[in-house]
């Protein structure tokens, strides 16, 4: 009875109604494409980080090698015992892994035979890098930072075990234009100059295959990708840097590297795992998403603002015009959580209905945005991205919810507040 | 009189029109732990050729210095590669320390001051590099008035603070022309903040040789 009431109150002055639903609406609108644009990005660059850039969702360093691993190699490595110790302790976790994979870094030279510049590599093991480049994440999520030659460069490597990837400006600064495929052998053969484990200078030939995308504008002048076994030659070892954890759930991140940690440290292994949000593995990601949070967080806070104002306004506005009204409900028997109640479930209504026109303009809208394939170029990011909105169920489901709380506790507290009023008051008011 | 100190200094580290050959042993001392390496250098003017002689792991590979140009070469590489002097500078020693002896090329000296070092009246000089591209932008350098010998050198940051000091001494002689001179024997080369972490070079045998052309042409290193 309350509710058809409260629904039935709505159109009594319908050019309010329809003033306060567009503030609701357009509110609504605005928080749904924010955050469908923040969870399409989220997943794009924890798809780049954790496939494309071979960090896993959890990477396993010998204790203190996140930090030290480069400046002493020889003695934060992750040795062939290492990495068995490693798999010993992964048995129980097998459930959540989809495959391990291991990974080296490191700085160095490349040479075309009359100049040198300055590289910084990853090396991976080809089962990792296949995995990765056709991971269904990947090719939901990560495509703008995927091209042909990313795909081609594992069937390089499975035909010439010394093909590496470099990025197409580093392969200008040694004279050699993309696509290297088109290159004459002579023109394709390179070196590779670093200094390794034991401190010495060392060198190996290698063949230039494909050109990638690092996705930082920053490495965009240096990156290299080389299979795991050329970059260990280089470096002198048979070691690893780090070891790479790939889960069926990336939910489970945070929970398993805290029960891998807490095996080590039972075991007294030396060992650590990061989580691939650890700003010191994904830094990018890590900046990024925080960057988009704070900015999110002040447009939650902005348009819940105006909502709740558009609320308070409305609400006001109808207790000033009905209050004689007000005051023979009152004479009558109604008490003013009552009548608190009704005037909130008009604003329930009102949510509701906003809620669900929202819901259909926001679909509207990503559908429209997302189809027209807008390209532009974020600073800091080599490559251009798609404008994309990802808006799905669970992201209106809590948007409404935010907003059914918001208007709901608004209203009630506007509302009890303004009915304190005597009744004598409320049926003497002139309505001035 | 900065030049020609700097000159007669050189060529008692090698630098020498004629051809000039010697051994060297680099012990590099780094966290305790130790590495030896040996090589055999054949230098004329401005060109040296390094050859890596130990450990088994680094013999047969090749350093040739053509003027401020560095080539690195191994039998297992098609080419060799070009790396520059800043690219040298790697651990106590740098590539660059065991074969660069022409600092009165590369460097512009100014006396700083004179000193008075175990009795001996000595110039100390400071050398700033005439190019950006030199393993080092400014050295702090110790030079007796007397025998000419380089005494000690500091290797400065741009910032003018040490991060490498060195010392040398002179047990070896060459006969140039029926002149005996005095030749480096040994340099120790000590990290300006961690003072274990060093490396010491010990210069052996040098004898005057005529070295052949292509010993200093990278051509001849392709494989």
């Amino acid at each position: 009875m309350m509710w058809k009431m409260a629904f039935r109150n709505l159109f009594r002055n319908k050019r309010r109604t329809i003033a306060t639903s567009a503030a609701v609406v357009a509110g609504f609108v605005g928080l749904t494409l924010l955050g469908g644009y923040i969870i399409y990005v989220e997943k794009g660059l924890k798809s780049h980080s954790v496939y494309l850039l071979n960090k896993g969702h959890i990477s396993i360093f010998k204790k203190e090698g996140l930090q030290r691993y480069h400046t002493r190699p020889s003695l934060y490595q992750l040795t062939p015992d290492d990495r068995q110790s490693i798999q010993k302790v992964l048995v129980p976790f097998k459930s959540s892994i989809e495959w391990t994979g291991l990974a080296i870094s490191g700085s160095g030279l490349i040479s075309n035979g009359e100049k040198s510049v300055p590289f910084l590599a990853v090396g991976v093991d080809l089962e990792s890098l296949n995995k990765s480049v056709n991971h269904p994440q990947v090719l939901k999520w990560a495509r703008d930072f995927l091209t042909q030659d990313s795909l081609d460069f594992v069937s390089a490597i499975q035909k010439d075990p010394f093909s590496i990837s470099i990025t197409s400006r580093l392969g200008e600064m040694i004279q050699r234009k993309v696509p290297f495929k088109n290159l004459e052998p002579e023109k394709k053969n390179v070196q590779l100059a670093g200094m390794d484990i034991f401190g010495d200078l060392n060198a190996v030939d290698a063949t230039l295959s494909v050109s990638f995308s690092t996705g930082s504008d920053m490495l965009e002048d240096s990156g290299l990708l080389a299979p795991f076994e050329l970059l260990q030659n280089l470096y002198g070892t048979d070691g690893a840097q780090y070891l790479m954890i790939y889960l069926n759930n990336d939910l489970d991140v945070a929970d398993l590297t805290n029960s891998i940690n807490q095996v080590f440290q039972t075991q007294n292994l030396p060992f650590e795992a990061y989580p691939f949000n650890d700003p010191r593995i994904s830094a990018n990601y890590v900046g990024s998403m925080g960057f988009l949070y704070a900015m999110a967080g002040f447009f939650v806070f902005l348009i819940c603002g105006a909502v709740a104002l558009s609320i308070v306004n409305s609400l006001t506005m109808g207790i000033l015009e009905r209050t004689r009204e007000i005051g023979t409900f009152r004479a009558i028997g109604y008490r003013p959580q009552q009548l608190s109640w009704l005037m909130t479930q008009e604003s329930l209504w009102l949510s509701l209905i906003c809620a669900v026109a929202g819901v259909i303009i926001s679909f509207v809208i990503g559908t429209i945005v997302n189809s027209l394939n807008i390209k532009f170029s974020p600073p800091g990011i080599s490559s251009e991205v798609q404008f994309a909105l990802f808006v799905n169920f669970y992201l209106v489901l809590l948007i409404a919810f935010l907003f059914f709380v918001l208007i709901g506790f608004t209203s009630y507290f506007v509302t009890h507040y303004k009915l304190k009023m005597k009744i004598v008051d409320l049926l003497s008011d002139s309505g001035s | 009189m900065e030049v020609e100190l700097l000159k007669a200094s050189d060529r008692l580290r090698g630098s020498l029109d004629s051809g000039l050959t010697w051994e060297s042993e680099v012990t590099t001392i780094e966290d305790g732990e130790s590495s030896t390496r040996k090589f055999k250098i054949r230098a004329a003017g401005v060109d040296a050729n390094v050859e890596a002689l130990e450990p088994a792991r680094n013999k047969g590979e090749i350093y040739l210095f053509n003027d401020r140009t560095m080539w690195f070469f191994k039998p297992s590489l098609k080419k060799p590669v070009a790396i520059s002097s800043r690219q040298k500078l790697s651990g106590q020693a740098a590539i660059g320390d065991i074969a660069s002896t022409n600092y009165a090329r590369d460097y512009t000296p100014v006396i700083e001051k004179t000193e008075t070092l175990n009795g001996e009246k000595v110039y100390v000089l400071m050398l700033q590099a005439k190019a950006n591209n030199l393993t080092y932008d400014k050295i702090r350098y110790w030079i007796s008035d007397k025998s000419k010998r380089a005494i000690k050198a500091e290797f400065l940051t741009l910032q003018g603070l040490p991060f490498k000091k060195a010392t040398l001494q002179y047990d070896n002689q060459i006969t140039i022309n029926g002149q005996k001179l005095d030749f480096v024997s040994r340099m120790e080369i000590v990290d300006a903040k961690y003072e274990n972490n060093k490396s010491i070079l010990q210069y052996r045998n040098p004898v005057l040789e005529n070295h052949k052309k292509n010993l200093f042409q990278v051509n001849q290193l392709k494989r």
